[in-house]
């Protein structure tokens, strides 16, 4: 097993609040994680965290991926380790189109990008997650609707290959067939090289992938981890058994 | 203003005393001997010497703006100076700053060009390609030539039209303009032709130390259609530090212009230029702008639209960087029926820069169903830059839909965040969305105008233009 | 007499600025005045001496006319009020001409609630209102006038940190109505909020000038005007957000709409931003001209005239302000007026 992302005890906050409160998490290759929790438990924090965004701070802990130590790298320097998220509110960026912004990006991990080769790539791949052509050429996420942003993200992540995924809320604000989609494009993705860490407080999306991993995330913390069954347990009883410790 | 006295002499005049004696003991402000000297080595007819005495009248009671940047730092005495015919002042590549001839480079200009640019030699490849395109615009009947040739061939073609637009008492820098004028475009497309490639003012003869006061006059004839460009993204470097040119357009029933600018004058210029269209029924005129050089910008392009279902474009963008003060805008006159006018302006401030929006839609009584939409957006890159928005809506007429909205504020964190979450560096995700907010001015503009366009605005942020 | 310079130069010939102004009818000796009323302020200290002190003035004459006023009060606000405090200038044949100032402090931590109203026959009022506002204080300020006649009006406010203002100015125009506010805060925090709402008839000549500085982190201002024009009505307005250097996270907006009635109603404005800090968000919008065709086509349809479609539409676009009216009695007496405003064959 190797070991890919791990996460000892960090402790996190943004706006002077302590949100992290002792968190750890191992995720080896080749492995799928789920972190379901209550709304406010700190789950999109992790997320920032691993990747350094400037709006939070690491007060205690170490983040170690791919054997690098993540503290003082920049998230740029992180994401060409191979780290990836799927945002939950992804920006919108006027005056660069989604096609020339993942050419951007994928040329910072290679140096020459084929453009005829991306272009046929992207088309493909747009045609399995059903978004339209023409979104290649629009504004990144310019009124895009919830759904096509969230897509978006996934062809992203398809197109840039990383070695480890997080997927922050990508399901919220989606109709059923567009978790559908959605999920398909984790399938794709997904191999034994490469890992995937899958943050909801919503179960709907893990229907139809193969999970290795499930955490519980309360108030800052892990509390419990079990496999694939907790997803049931919780979808039928809620959070509350896991509150209050017990 | 009264004419400057003897005492008020600036030094380096006496650095041309012994060959200008005249001058030297008449006035140091403007005078008619300088103005009739002008003319005369050109060899212009009486009336375009009597516009110019006029206007040296009408400069000389004129007093300063004050209600914009500035400008006490031009000194008006050594204006005489420059404009004389024959001035000594001549530049040499040898003078041209050192970060000057850098630029050149990182914008990938060839080694004839920068000498050109810097007004030091003639442009030997363009000469090539102008008399190409002249020949085939002959055939057309579309006459492009400079101004001073325009006055000696189509006289009364000039005369019909020349300061008919701008008038002489304007502003006070219209006036010195109307005097001292030298050089410029005259283009006259004939009725019904539409010319596909944009003509470009690049492109023809100039001499060095020319372009100061350049005066462009286009007459687009009903049903025509042209895209002109003027300028380009080298920098433009003169010792002389005043730009006050003019640009006057007419264009008729149902024809269309596009008036395309970029400008970067060297930091150390003050560019003072004028620039109006009368748009006539059914037609429309749309401007392009990038604002990059200069140390002061006094810019405000205005249309009138004059004839009923016209309509006017105004998309631009200014780049403030350290020591500049770019005060900018737009300004338009609703009068014929079924007007409408867009205006899309940004401006960003970075090093101190101080980036003006100053512009203003008026709609007259006559202007029945007149629609305009206003949207400014002021990109601010730190903090110590400022981002100033005075737009003044004057509305006469209540069958009108006009929207005005603007925005001032920095690059979102946020979405610097997502996008070095996707590998690029702080660096590159504040170009890439820098050159996001200027694009829609760059993808007005012709490829090659956007490519150097971005290669200014990447420039511009590593603080490397001279 | 030339009034409200604004503090960003403008090209004279717009006239927008500065602008000069017919009939400005100045008393410089008015004569008692005995129709003022305050109400409910047990809870507030009361006193006569007052300053007329202000960094932005409508005009010299004006400005000299504060000498000689014939009404000066000066409430300090000790604990926050159970009622709203209410003051109130009825004119009358006797009582015709009032140059009242105000100066209102509000000590840390208290609420308060003021009404300021200027009604009946027609009158001449010059009128300056100084707020201070200490820490953590909130004011909620309505000054309602209604009345044929010149209505100047010139309010100064600073705030403490964490201090926050709501204004409610409204004016049914008939003569000269000229506003003149400045406003600025002394800690972070603070918010700013401005509705003003006005209505122009026959040859009124609104002149509003509104200057609004963010200096310290967090200072929020919004500013929302909106007022309709009818008849030979016309209006100037002048609205600045101020974002000093060093107010980092400040947020300003600014919006501005005005419904112009008649064809030969005249509508300037001039909104304002500048900006000196990065780490802000300023926006402004603004628009004027008629009432929309398409809406108003679609209440007909519903079987309600032309006036009465106008009037909806018009009160639909003022309800934003009205809505936030915090006085059920004076809410009803400026839908009312609003009504009354309107009711003339388009």
């Amino acid at each position: 097993m190797e070991k890919l992302l791990e996460v000892k005890n960090i402790y996190a906050s943004t706006n002077q609040k302590t949100i992290l409160k002792g968190l750890s998490l191992t995720i080896n290759k080749g492995e799928t994680h789920v972190i379901l929790g209550p709304n406010g438990a700190g789950k999109t924090t992790l997320g920032n965290v691993i990747l350094n965004n400037p709006a939070y701070t690491l007060d205690k802990g170490k983040i170690t991926f791919d054997g690098h130590d993540l503290k003082n790298l920049t998230t740029d320097e992180i994401a060409k380790l191979g780290v990836f998220m799927s945002f939950q509110l992804p920006a919108e960026i006027a005056g660069i189109s989604t096609f020339n912004f993942i050419k951007t990006a994928k040329s910072k991990q290679q140096k020459n990008v084929n453009v005829f080769e991306l272009k046929e790539e992207l088309n493909n791949l747009a045609k399995q997650l059903q978004i339209k052509q023409e979104m290649l050429s629009r504004d990144l996420n310019l009124g895009f609707s919830g759904g096509e942003k969230k897509k978006n993200e996934i062809l992203q992540l398809l197109a840039l290959n990383p070695k480890l995924a997080i997927l922050d809320e990508t399901d919220s604000g989606l109709d059923v067939d567009a978790i559908k989609v959605v999920s398909k494009g984790i399938n794709l993705y997904k191999n034994n090289n490469n890992a995937v860490l899958i943050i909801t407080h919503n179960a709907k999306i893990l229907e139809n992938l193969k999970v290795d991993k499930v955490h519980i995330l309360i108030d800052g913390k892990i509390v419990h981890s079990g496999d694939a069954k907790l997803v049931k347990e919780i979808e039928k009883n809620g959070f509350s058994a896991y509150k209050e410790g017990k | 203003m009264a004419k400057t006295k003897v005492a008020q002499i600036n030094d380096s005049l006496y650095d041309f005393k012994n060959k200008d004696e005249y001058a030297f003991k008449i006035e140091k402000g403007l005078n008619e001997d300088i103005v009739k000297e002008i003319s005369k080595q050109k060899n212009e007819p009486s009336w375009m010497l009597e516009i110019r005495l006029k206007a040296l009248q009408i400069y000389n009671k004129l007093s300063l703006p004050v209600w914009g940047p500035d400008l006490s730092e031009l000194d008006m005495n050594n204006i005489a100076t420059y404009v004389k015919p024959n001035t000594d002042i001549k530049s040499n590549w040898k003078d041209v700053p050192q970060n000057i001839k850098q630029t050149f480079e990182k914008l990938g200009i060839p080694q004839a060009e920068h000498k050109y640019l810097a007004g030091v030699g003639a442009q030997y490849d363009s000469e090539i390609v102008y008399h190409s395109i002249k020949e085939d615009l002959q055939k057309l009947g579309v006459i492009y030539t400079d101004i001073d040739s325009a006055i000696k061939q189509y006289p009364n073609l000039v005369k019909q039209y020349f300061s008919k637009c701008v008038p002489l008492s304007d502003h006070k820098f219209v006036a010195l303009h109307y005097a001292v004028f030298s050089g410029g475009s005259f283009v006259y497309v004939p009725k019904g032709v539409k010319l596909e490639k944009p003509l470009q003012s690049y492109f023809r003869l100039n001499s060095p130390d020319s372009g100061q006061f350049e005066h462009t006059l286009i007459i687009v004839e009903d049903d025509a259609s042209l895209h002109f460009i003027e300028g380009c993204s080298a920098p433009k470097y003169s010792k002389i530090n005043l730009h006050a040119g003019c640009v006057e357009l007419f264009v008729k029933d149902n024809a269309y212009l596009r008036y395309s600018t970029i400008e970067n004058w060297s930091k150390n210029m003050l560019n003072l230029n004028t620039k109006k269209a009368i748009i006539e029924k059914n037609a429309q005129v749309d401007w392009v702008s990038g604002s990059f050089g200069s140390k002061i910008s006094m810019l405000y392009p205005l249309s009138v639209l004059k004839g009923d279902n016209s309509r006017t474009e105004y998309t631009g963008i200014s780049f403030a960087g350290q020591g500049q003060n770019l005060d900018t805008g737009f300004k338009v006159i609703h009068i014929g029926k079924n007007t409408s006018s867009v205006v899309n302006a940004r401006s960003i401030s970075k090093s101190g820069g101080i980036a003006t929006y100053r512009s203003l839609v008026s709609v007259l009584p006559t202007a029945t169903n007149a629609k305009s939409s206003v949207s400014c957006d002021g990109l601010m890159l730190d903090d110590i830059s400022r981002s100033d928005t005075i737009p003044l809506n004057n509305i006469e007429n209540n069958d009108v839909v006009f929207s005005h909205e603007a925005k001032v504020g920095k690059i979102s964190e946020s979405a610097i965040f997502y996008l070095m979450s996707r590998g690029l560096s702080e660096d590159d995700a504040r170009a890439l969305i820098v050159r996001g907010f200027a694009n829609p001015i760059s993808k007005e503009l012709p490829m090659e105008y956007a490519v150097e366009m971005n290669r200014l605005i990447n420039l511009e942020l590593k603080g490397g233009i001279g | 007499m030339k009034v409200n310079f604004t503090p960003v130069n403008t090209v004279q010939s717009y006239g927008i600025n500065n602008i000069e102004i017919l009939d400005s009818n100045i008393i410089y000796t008015p004569t008692p005045f005995k129709n003022y009323k305050i109400e409910n302020q047990k809870e507030c200290i009361v006193l006569n001496k007052t300053d007329t002190n202000t960094k932005q003035i409508i005009s010299p004459e004006l400005q000299k006319q504060f000498l000689n006023a014939n009404i000066t009060n000066s409430i300090v606000i000790k604990k926050s009020t159970t009622a709203p405090i209410k003051i109130n200038a009825m004119f009358n044949e006797q009582n015709n001409s009032l140059v009242d100032i105000l100066n209102i402090e509000l000590q840390n931590n208290v609420k308060a609630q003021i009404i300021i109203t200027y009604k009946g026959l027609p009158a001449y009022h010059n009128g300056l209102i100084k707020i201070n506002m200490g820490k953590n204080s909130v004011l909620d300020i309505i000054v309602y006038s209604n009345f044929l006649g010149n209505n100047y009006l010139t309010i100064q406010d600073t705030k403490q940190q964490n201090a926050k203002i709501n204004y409610c100015i409204i004016d049914f125009a008939q003569q000269n109505t000229i506003q003149n506010l400045y406003s600025t805060s002394l800690g972070e925090n603070t918010k700013t909020q401005l509705d003003t709402m006005y209505f122009g008839k026959e040859n009124a000549v609104v002149d509003l000038n509104y200057n609004v500085e963010l200096t310290k982190p967090k200072n929020i201002a919004c500013l929302n005007t909106i007022g309709a024009l009818s008849e030979n009505a016309r209006k100037h307005y002048k609205g600045l957000i101020n974002f000093i250097k060093g107010a980092k996270k400040s947020e300003g907006s600014e919006n501005e709409y005005c419904i112009m009635l008649s064809k030969t109603a005249k509508s300037k404005s001039l909104p304002m931003l500048l900006c000196g800090e990065e780490d802000v968000t300023g926006s402004h919008s603004a628009s004027a001209g008629k009432v929309d065709e398409s809406a108003l086509f679609y209440i007909m349809n519903r079987g309600i005239n032309k006036t009465e479609a106008t009037k909806i539409l018009v009160g639909a676009q003022f309800n934003s302000i009205t809505k936030n009216i915090f006085n059920e009695d004076i809410k009803n007496e400026i839908l009312e007026n609003i009504d009354r405003s309107i009711n003339f064959e388009n």
